[in-house]
Formats: structure tokens, C-alpha cells, sequence
């Protein structure tokens, strides 16, 4: 699975990885899982749900379920201005 | 005119203010706009290199356009503009230009107030500054959140 990434999250691991994840698919919490255990560079923030996840530009809680076909977005907390 | 627009190119407040001007229907007694500038030290006051705007391919011009949106909806205002850099900025530089024009003074000030604190909590960047204290990304302070709170 695609997994892009932003900011702070960007920084450490990169902007876009490839995370194996299982056939079936897997729930956003256990893609958190994923990442940190695959790629631990990324660190714990990764974990928090103050770090959104996106599918299709749209926010999707912890419980969604995703499968390998799809891209997932993680966003840090933003702030402009 | 409701406009929001995300740019790498460097920002003149100057030639913004013409443009928003010109483009007036002509019913407007007054316009208040901000300019947020990329700062020279950082909390600590140690020295900024520069700072970098990173940006969401899509969510990023999506959330200007609806946080304008809701200025323009929210205030009696006929016209806003947000126009927000991306990318890497010096010390100095411009990071954002916001317009409101109405007919009078109060909902212009109070729009481009909004525009500010929604901008600072909801726009989706991410800033990263670089200098003698290293490289940190900034968050919303909790002042930051209180301000957007002021308005609920």
C-alpha cells in the first residue's frame, strides 16, 4: 500500500512509502501499526490521532477499513498563516 | 469577489491591494487587509534561516477556498481575498495577504480577524522553520486555538 506523508511525518521518512499490509486489508489503526513497525524512523507521532488520516481526500476515523489497492494520507496538525 | 489561491512565487501586498481595488464594485466604504510576515528569530530568539511551507496537493487551495468562504458568509462583506505562499520563505518575506472590503469599517476589520485565526488553525500547511536552533516544524499555540475559539 502507498502511504504519502507531510510535514513533520515527510521529514523523517520521506514523502510517499510502501507499506505491506495484508490481503484482506487492514483498519486505519492497525495501518498506524504498520508504519511505525515498518519504517520506525517515522517515530510515535504516526500513532496519534491528532495525525489525520485521508483516503480520496476526505478524513476517515481509526475503525475505516482499507485495503492494499488504496493510497493513505497522513496529515501532523497543520497551521498556516 | 471570493477568492483564496496558494503560490510558490513571493508575494507584493502593494501590487495586491491594486488588483483588490480595481476589482471593487464600487458600493464599498472600507478595506482592511493583513500581511504575516516570516519571522527573523524564533520563540527562543535564536536566528531563522528560513522557513519552509509545505502543502497538501489538493487539501491545501481546498481549505483557503472554504475557510473565504465562510468569512464571506459570515460577515457583511463584499469581498475577500487570502492568497498563502508555499514553499521556502526568508526572514521577511511575506506568508499570507488577506482582503475583506465592506461598506463599513467593522465587518471588514472583524472579517479579516476571522480569516486570520481560521487561517492559523485550519489552513492545511505545515511550517517548518531552519536556523541556529535546528530544524522545527510549528504547530497552533494554545493563544492560537483560543483566538479561533473566540469565534464560536
Amino acid at each position: 500500500m502507498d502511504v504519502l506523508l507531510y510535514g513533520s511525518l515527510s521529514d523523517r521518512i520521506g514523502p510517499r512509502v510502501t507499506v505491506a499490509v495484508p490481503q484482506a486489508g487492514c483498519s486505519v489503526a492497525e495501518l498506524r501499526l504498520l508504519v511505525a513497525s515498518q519504517h520506525p524512523s517515522v517515530g510515535g507521532d504516526i500513532l496519534q490521532t491528532r495525525v489525520r488520516a485521508f483516503v480520496d481526500d476526505a478524513a476517515v476515523a481509526d475503525a475505516a477499513r482499507v485495503d492494499p489497492a488504496q493510497t493513505v494520507e497522513f496529515l501532523p496538525p497543520v497551521s498556516g498563516g | 469577489m471570493i477568492r483564496a489561491r496558494l503560490t510558490t512565487d513571493p508575494l507584493d501586498p502593494a501590487a495586491l491591494l491594486a488588483g483588490f481595488l480595481e476589482s471593487l464594485g464600487g458600493d464599498e466604504g472600507a478595506v482592511v487587509t493583513f500581511v504575516g510576515l516570516a519571522r527573523a528569530f524564533d520563540q527562543e530568539g535564536r536566528p531563522v534561516d528560513r522557513l519552509t511551507l509545505d502543502r497538501h496537493p489538493r487539501l491545501t487551495e481546498r481549505s483557503l477556498v472554504e475557510i473565504a468562504q465562510a468569512t464571506a458568509a459570515r460577515f457583511d462583506v463584499s469581498a475577500v481575498d487570502v492568497v498563502h505562499r508555499s514553499g521556502t520563505l526568508l526572514p521577511g518575506q511575506v506568508i499570507v495577504w488577506v482582503a475583506a472590503a465592506s461598506r463599513h469599517r467593522r465587518a471588514a476589520f472583524e472579517a479579516a480577524d476571522f480569516l486570520m485565526d481560521r487561517l492559523k488553525t485550519e489552513a492545511v500547511l505545515w511550517k517548518r522553520e531552519d536556523g541556529a536552533g535546528g530544524s522545527t516544524w510549528i504547530e497552533p499555540t494554545e493563544a492560537d486555538h483560543d483566538d479561533r475559539a473566540r469565534w464560536e
